[in-house]
């Protein structure tokens, strides 16, 4: 199950080319290519005549032609060509989903397309501020999508996961305090008079600090940590500043791609620091991976009588699980209005 | 919580109540039922209350009562409406649970909490033992202050 009716990144700008790519999201098979101008597009990811994947046919112009017996669409998924005759059936067209384009990301809308225009996408600017610099990296986590957002809902697994780069017994000796405003969940952390991390102090040589990380969960597809150290008792403004984004998009019920984007307001142009986290956050993502796929294991096999054990330190994510079940039972209720809404099919008789 | 992010359920009735926070808080956990603090729009009275539960209404406004319900074998309820002239401290006990839900007006919190109608703060386990409440807008002020203490050695919280 999952919530339709929101903006997940399906892709990174540079990744959508003249080419075809297919990328699976929410179960869904998805063709992306450009458009001669350079508007993408993503398309169902199978012919409407014999469900031939399109991202095995070619682009011809702006549109995609199916491999199989060559049916055409253009970028709105309209057949304009059926090659072995003349009449296109009106039912040969394929869905095409909304898509935005911002800060570097590529956000698709899998659920009502009429709902998609009310909605702004997340802000991720931190990706293309000149006064920011930022490494990234892309992964097929082989976990469900909830298995993440417990994750970063809950960073005390960096003082047990990721001991040699993020993590500190600092993390689980400070509380949280936790808010919750309409489809936002916020999660603070501070950590007063404290060691940076591992890899804050390589990157910025400072002994201690005043640091703090607030996840915000803007459910369902991005968390945007913002996180930052400053000297004991300066202004959370005045410090190293770092925001971290991470966009959580299903591809199936038990994979997820996962958008990472670790942006940073000092040393801004400086190589060696882009090599020094490009490596240590790739490897702390490894570990993640590693760490939810077995994980995930369990869990199959887990009886749904048996659930985890929330402490406070959860706090965050229960919220945020509660929120979830809301807003998939509000998608769900409206789903049913408007199947009950449609109008009897009328059978002529003959 | 802000108020836009409580939930719409159902009370045993079929009557839609807007539930603020309850234990457990998340649908479909194992637990067993502890307490819940929903609004309501209607009036309660007249309603048949359920048995082995302890309810207490509140009028929070014209239009709203609270409802604290709890399962009277773990957990005791106080619940009082402040009407907030100026600074006002909230204090609670190291096993209990402290639910402040806002009616009219606005106040700030712990000096950083603004809240405005049917916006809730909870305080439990780490969290700060007493609070102050500041009123900052012009008009009445009222804020339900729900007191959830443990019966006995039950231990009371809010996650899940």
């Amino acid at each position: 199950m999952y919530i339709r009716n929101a903006w997940y990144v399906i892709a990174w700008d540079d990744e959508i080319t003249r080419e075809l790519m297919q990328r699976t999201v929410l179960g869904d098979p998805v063709v992306l290519y450009r458009k001669q101008d350079g508007t993408a597009v993503a398309l169902a990811d199978e012919c409407a005549h014999r469900a031939f994947p399109l991202s095995a046919g070619r682009v011809l112009g702006d549109d995609v032609q199916c491999g199989y017996h060559g049916f055409t669409y253009d970028g709105s998924g309209v057949c304009t060509r059926v090659p072995a005759q003349e009449r296109i059936p009106p039912t040969a067209r394929v869905r095409s989903y909304p898509l935005v384009e911002s800060h570097r990301w590529l956000w698709i809308w899998m659920g009502d397309p009429e709902l998609a225009a009310d909605t702004p996408v997340p802000d991720t600017h931190w990706m293309t501020d000149p006064a920011w610099d930022r490494v990234t990296h892309t992964r097929l986590f082989q976990c469900r999508s909830s298995l993440l957002h417990d994750n970063l809902l809950d960073l005390t697994h960096e003082a047990f996961l990721h001991t040699a780069s993020i993590g500190d017994e600092a993390v689980y000796e400070n509380g949280i305090t936790v808010e919750v405003d309409g489809a936002t969940v916020s999660v603070d952390r501070f950590m007063p008079n404290c060691h940076p991390s591992p890899l804050f102090e390589k990157a910025t040589g400072e002994q201690l600090v005043d640091r703090w990380h607030t996840t915000e969960f803007q459910l369902p597809a991005l968390h945007t940590i913002h996180a930052g150290v400053v000297a004991p008792g300066g202004r959370r403004e005045d410090g190293y500043l770092l925001e971290v984004l991470n966009g959580i998009t299903p591809a199936t019920e038990d994979s997820t791609w996962y958008f990472y984007a670790f942006c940073r307001n000092f040393a801004v142009g400086d190589a060696s620091v882009n090599e020094l986290l490009a490596k240590s956050l790739g490897d702390v993502l490894t570990e993640d991976d590693v760490a939810l796929a077995l994980q995930e294991e369990r869990l199959k096999d887990r009886p749904d009588t048996r659930q985890d054990v929330l402490i406070a330190q959860d706090a965050g994510v229960a919220k945020a699980r509660r929120l979830m079940a809301k807003m998939l039972a509000a998608e769900q209720a409206q789903q049913g209005r408007s199947t009950a809404a449609q109008p009897e099919k009328v059978t002529a008789g003959r | 919580m802000r108020a836009d992010a409580h939930r719409p359920a159902a009370d045993e009735d079929g009557v839609p109540v807007c539930e603020v926070a309850s234990s457990p808080d998340t649908p479909g956990r194992p637990e067993r039922w502890r307490w819940h603090i929903r609004l309501r729009e209607e009036s309660p009275d007249g309603r048949a209350e359920v048995p082995s539960r302890q309810v207490v209404h509140l009028g929070l406004g014209p239009d709203t009562s609270l409802e604290v319900a709890v399962d009277p074998a773990s957990v005791r309820a106080e619940v009082e409406l402040v009407d907030l002239t100026d600074t006002y401290l909230v204090g609670r006990d190291e096993r209990g649970l402290v639910v402040l839900v806002q009616g009219s007006g606005r106040c700030l919190v712990e000096g950083r909490h603004e809240l405005g109608r049917h916006d809730t703060l909870v305080l439990e386990g780490d969290d700060p033992m007493s609070v102050g409440l500041v009123p900052t807008g012009t008009g009445p002020t009222t804020v339900a202050v729900v007191r959830l203490h443990p019966v006995e050695d039950n231990v009371l919280g809010w996650v899940p």
